[in-house]
């Protein structure tokens, strides 16, 4: 089965309707085909992404100062940023003694300095410099570690290729370098693939503390080289992102034995079975408390805004491994999946999406904004989670979009969870939408009447066989056309399909501003408001009706 | 390079092996024969980026026009991010996506396919080619592979809808230059690619704005329009980085504003041209002058009341027609505005950053206000900036310290040996602003942490009105407790 949206053939495999049995899921991990606009970035970018946090080195971009520029903002803070600058010359005559000397000069200005992290670019692996020699040199000359990140941009399919090649620098140079011959550190725990974007990490530490346990490190939203060095001490390894944590739990694990757990901390289920987890690990006996009383806390925070999103659909776009926990959190709320995507997944991670996800749903790799646009336009679901590129695009198109990772807090724990629910309550029901609707742009006001005589308001929303289309204006009424729904029989919700055809109904009337019927269902009513239509309950005849109705609207 | 404490409860220091560092950047000494720019090889936080970035604004700036990046994905994702931070809107940029393969046997096929790709799925009218450093050191003939890729499009798309898009490279290898340079080139390869021979006079005036932003652009299209002069602006972003929110949309969806490919082809017939920044257009402008005879005026920006002045008198000399009453009242608002606050800006001290043309427009509009410069930086070095602001500081006798293609690390250690009230430049100035604890001003392109500040001249007479509303409010702030500015 393939989903209805416009394909180029070779995009076809990439988006498929997930089934639970089968093993078809998504083509992943292929380089995006040229000339669409993906929204993937490069093997450098992922390297600083994971990199760039750690507080107490320099990192130096090896290449032209605009690699640099745009490496400084990393997670919404500045960290200051070193760049060797290249131009013209050093490309042609080689610039190994430019780098050496960039890295002298910034250890010499910024004396506190534990190590030195210099990233290479598409520039530095195209003219094939030997990185390794010179930062080999100048650690010698220095003093301190000099690490080479061998990132150029055009390496890998994906920023994941750079991720992979930063887990590898950590595991070299800065991971249990500290005292190996002391003990292990009671009730430690390291936290892999967590980036702290906007406070998630305090979420999850208080959640841990409430257990007694404490984190070493936390890759790499909080990892400065000393807790670094110190993190083969923990006890247990928490994978929060797969795809970053993974690969660096399994080396860990070879190399110093540390036990990894993969959860995640999105969702009042994950939260709780990923505390249980690491509860059980630990031998805690206060977890069943804490989980007891916090979910009912958050439970009865999230109360108020259930019955706004109840329904409500969904359609999420994610960097890679949090499709399937988010989906679940979206689930919980009551909301509706309708797709699950990522930027560069991987195959468990798409399994893992398509079992927390209905049959039916879309699955997509590597989504282009062009197949976003007609996502939106075809599936309309009432919201769109993604990164802030594809924000503005979904605001144009009139759909309300949430901005992962977040922008405003936290959405790890089961505070976070209430978060969630806040915002996305916050997000849909903000008034822009309903007036961005075309049907109240028009200067002229456009009414439909369920009537099926003419003369009065005698039919139900739901049943009507058709809809009269009036223009009002402030001195005249006149009638425009008149519109039947494609099929006659009684829709309501209850019946199967029934809200596709109150849908149906709606879209009929998109450019109406009002419908009068005698009656209309309570979903009827709500699916219409979301879109902007007003339903007036009136009955009697017509002319007096649309005359109230020109008052009220 | 605060060291931040790891903060376990129940866990000593001495068992983590941790020594603490009581140092933070206060109390480092920096190696003064370092702090300048010219005396060292590293650059530390650059005011300046990549070519590339620039070129991709220019093709931006054309109706149903996309940028297609020659170079790896990274290229076009930081600078789709760094417009959608500013601007606040979509902005479809395409790519060649380089990987491995195309780093060692070059990026013909992915060039060919890509544009394939990018006419089928977006049927744009103009394609801005874009290259990158790899592309550049690669050595990837472009000229070459856009006939070829022309070619592919014909025997598959047909003659017809093939010649609806038109294809412009800008060569834009990010090492030999900033952003600025790369909007300069993008400038010229247009009107060299689009503009065609001379025919009939359109009485029109070209102008190429630089990178300003859409509020800018709106206020010298009012300022024309008062003029009674029609215009052709070449790159108007005006209408593409401030969009309307107007839901149904078509899709693919294009904004309306751009500037039309037909009107780029019509530009050799104008009147003049007329840069706004001449780092910015100039290469353009001098391009129409040598081969159609179109006369070229390069600058000055028109920020403050000198600059707007002349401004008005190179259009009124171009068209013949005399600044009306209109514009002459609004000059008068300005200096109205500036008679009633000057006794809050005289003799303040100010830094200002950014690009060359905007750090020039703005010193000489903080000198009129009586303020008094005290380091100017141009990210991008230029052979007219310290010239330029020599003119002006003889002018005003001010001696301002001069960085010329510096980077902000340098500037921040140089305030943070002289005191200033107030910096002007963009975002990037926030760490230095709170380090020093005095007011930032945002101008410029790179501004993504004020909301509706795109939208607001600071061109012509009312952006100085606006310019100085923000100047003043800002000391305000930070000068008076909030009951003490009952009565100003």
């Amino acid at each position: 089965m393939s989903a209805s949206l416009e394909l180029l053939p070779n995009r076809r495999g990439h988006v498929v309707l997930n089934k639970k049995d089968a093993a078809e899921k998504p083509e992943c991990g292929r380089s995006t085909l040229p000339g669409v606009i993906s929204q993937r970035a490069c093997a450098f970018y992922g390297a600083r992404w994971m990199l760039a946090a750690i507080p107490d080195v320099v990192h130096l971009v090896h290449g032209p100062v605009g690699c640099a520029y745009y490496g400084r903002t990393v997670r919404r803070t500045n960290y200051r940023i070193f760049s060797s600058n290249l131009a013209e010359r050093d490309i042609v005559f080689g610039a190994g003694d430019k780098l050496y000397n960039s890295i002298r000069e910034a250890v010499r200005q910024f004396s506190g300095t534990r190590a030195v992290i210099v990233y290479a670019t598409c520039v530095v692996g195209i003219t094939g410099e030997d990185l390794s020699a010179i930062c080999n040199r100048a650690s010698t000359d220095l003093g301190l570690p000099v690490v080479p990140v061998n990132c150029p941009g055009f390496c890998g399919t994906s920023q994941a290729a750079g991720h992979d090649i930063a887990v590898n620098v950590l595991l070299e140079h800065f991971i249990g370098k500290g005292d190996k011959k002391e003990p292990p550190l009671d009730n430690t725990v390291n936290i892999l693939g967590e980036f702290d974007v906007q406070g998630d990490l305090g979420e999850i530490e208080a959640l841990l503390g409430q257990l007694g346990i404490n984190i070493i490190c936390t890759f790499s939203g909080r990892a400065s080289t000393t807790a670094m060095a110190n993190s083969h001490r923990a006890k247990l390894n928490i994978v929060h992102c797969r795809r970053t944590g993974q690969a660096l739990a399994e080396a860990m694990h070879d190399r110093f034995h540390i036990p990894f757990l993969k959860v995640s901390f999105f969702g009042l289920e994950e939260t709780t079975a990923a505390l249980r987890a690491v509860g059980e690990f630990f031998g805690s006996d206060k977890t069943e408390k804490v989980i007891a009383q916090d979910v009912k806390k958050a439970r009865r925070e999230i109360e108020p805004f259930l019955p706004g999103l109840a329904g409500r659909r969904v359609a999420l776009f994610f960097g890679a491994s949090r499709m399937g926990s988010m989906a679940k959190a979206f689930q919980e709320l009551g909301m509706e999946v309708i797709m699950a995507g990522s930027q560069f997944g991987c195959r468990q991670d798409y399994r893992e999406a398509g079992d927390k996800v209905k049959e039916g749903v879309l699955l997509m790799d590597d989504a282009h904004d062009r197949e976003l646009e007609e996502l939106l336009t075809k599936y309309r679901p009432d919201l769109l989670v993604g990164g802030t590129k594809e924000k503005y695009m979904a605001h144009k198109l009139g759909v309300p979009f949430l901005v992962f990772p977040q922008e405003m807090s936290p959405f790890a724990g089961f505070n976070g969870f209430v978060n969630l629910a806040r915002e996305v309550s916050g997000i849909m029901g903000a008034p822009v939408w309903r007036l961005a609707q075309s049907r109240r742009e028009v200067s002229k006001l456009k009414v439909a009447v369920a009537s099926g005589n003419g003369l009065t308001i005698d039919q139900h929303f739901g049943r009507a066989e058709q809809f009269m289309i009036f223009e009002l204006t402030p001195n005249s009424v006149s009638l425009l056309e008149i519109r039947r729904p494609a099929g006659k029989e009684s829709v309501s919700y209850q019946d199967s399909g029934g809200r596709d055809g109150v849908r149906q109904r709606i879209d009929l009337l998109a450019d109406c501003r009002a419908v009068l019927c005698t009656r209309a269902g309570e979903c009827a009513r709500k699916q219409a408001g979301n879109t902007g239509l007003t339903v007036l309950e009136k009955e009697g005849p017509l002319s007096e009706a649309l005359k109230w109705c020109s008052s009220v609207l | 390079m605060r060291v931040q404490e790891i903060p376990i409860e129940g866990i000593t220091y001495d068992q983590l092996k941790i020594d603490r560092i009581p140092m933070t950047e206060e109390y480092i000494e920096r190696d003064p024969t370092l702090v300048r720019v010219a005396n060292r090889a590293v650059v530390i936080n650059p005011c300046r980026t990549c070519m590339p970035l620039g070129a991709m604004f220019a093709t931006m700036g054309v109706h149903r026009g996309i940028p297609f990046v020659q170079g790896a994905q990274g290229c076009t994702t930081y600078v789709r991010y760094t417009f959608c931070r500013i601007f606040k809107e979509p902005n479809m940029i395409a790519n060649a996506s380089f990987h491995e393969d195309a780093a060692v046997f070059g990026g013909r096929k992915n060039f060919i396919e890509g544009i394939r790709n990018l006419v089928v799925r977006y049927r744009p009218d103009v394609i801005g080619v874009v290259t990158t450093c790899s592309s550049e050191i690669i050595g990837d003939d472009m000229v070459s592979f856009i006939k070829m890729a022309r070619k592919r499009l014909v025997e598959e798309l047909g003659e017809e809808i093939s010649s609806q898009t038109k294809i412009v490279l800008i060569n834009t290898p990010s090492f030999a230059g900033s952003h600025v340079a790369g909007y300069d080139r993008a400038a010229r390869a247009f009107i060299e690619t689009l503009a065609a021979e001379k025919t009939a006079p359109n009485n029109k005036v070209n102008i190429i704005p630089g990178m300003l932003n859409p509020g800018d652009i709106r206020e010298i299209k009012h300022l024309l329009e008062a003029m009674g002069t029609e215009s052709i602006m070449m790159f108007d972003i005006a209408g593409v980085f401030d969009a309307p929110l107007r839901p149904p949309q078509s899709i693919p969806c294009y904004p309306k504003g751009g500037t039309p490919a037909d009107e780029i082809k019509d530009m050799a017939n104008s009147l003049g041209t007329v840069v706004l920044c001449p780092h910015e257009g100039g290469l353009g402008a001098q391009y129409l002058e040598r081969k159609f005879g179109v006369k070229a005026i390069l600058g000055p920006l028109p920020l403050g009341v000198h600059n707007t002045d002349i401004f008005l008198k190179n259009i009124s000399e171009l068209t013949g027609i005399p600044v009306p009453e209109q514009l002459l009242d609004e000059r008068g608002l300005l200096l109205d505005f500036m008679a009633d606050t000057f006794h809050h800006t005289m003799m303040k001290k100010v830094a200002v950053f950014g690009d060359p043309d905007i750090v020039v427009g703005v010193t000489r509009f903080v000198c009129e206000l009586g303020m008094e410069p005290v380091a100017v930086l141009s990210g991008t070095p230029s052979k007219i900036f310290t010239k330029e602001i020599e003119d002006i500081a003889r002018e005003y006798q001010c001696n301002p310290e001069i960085f010329n293609g510096g980077d902000l690390f340098e500037f921040e250690e140089h305030l943070k040996k002289i005191r200033v009230n107030m910096i002007i430049g963009n975002s990037k100035g926030v760490d230095i602003a709170n380090e020093l604890e005095v007011p930032l001003v945002r101008v410029g392109l790179m501004v993504w942490d004020r909301v509706g500040y795109q939208k607001r001249p600071v061109v012509g007479y009312r952006g100085g009105e606006f310019l100085l509303a923000e100047i003043v409010n800002a000391l305000l702030d930070y000068s008076y407790p909030d009951d003490r500015t009952q009565q100003l």
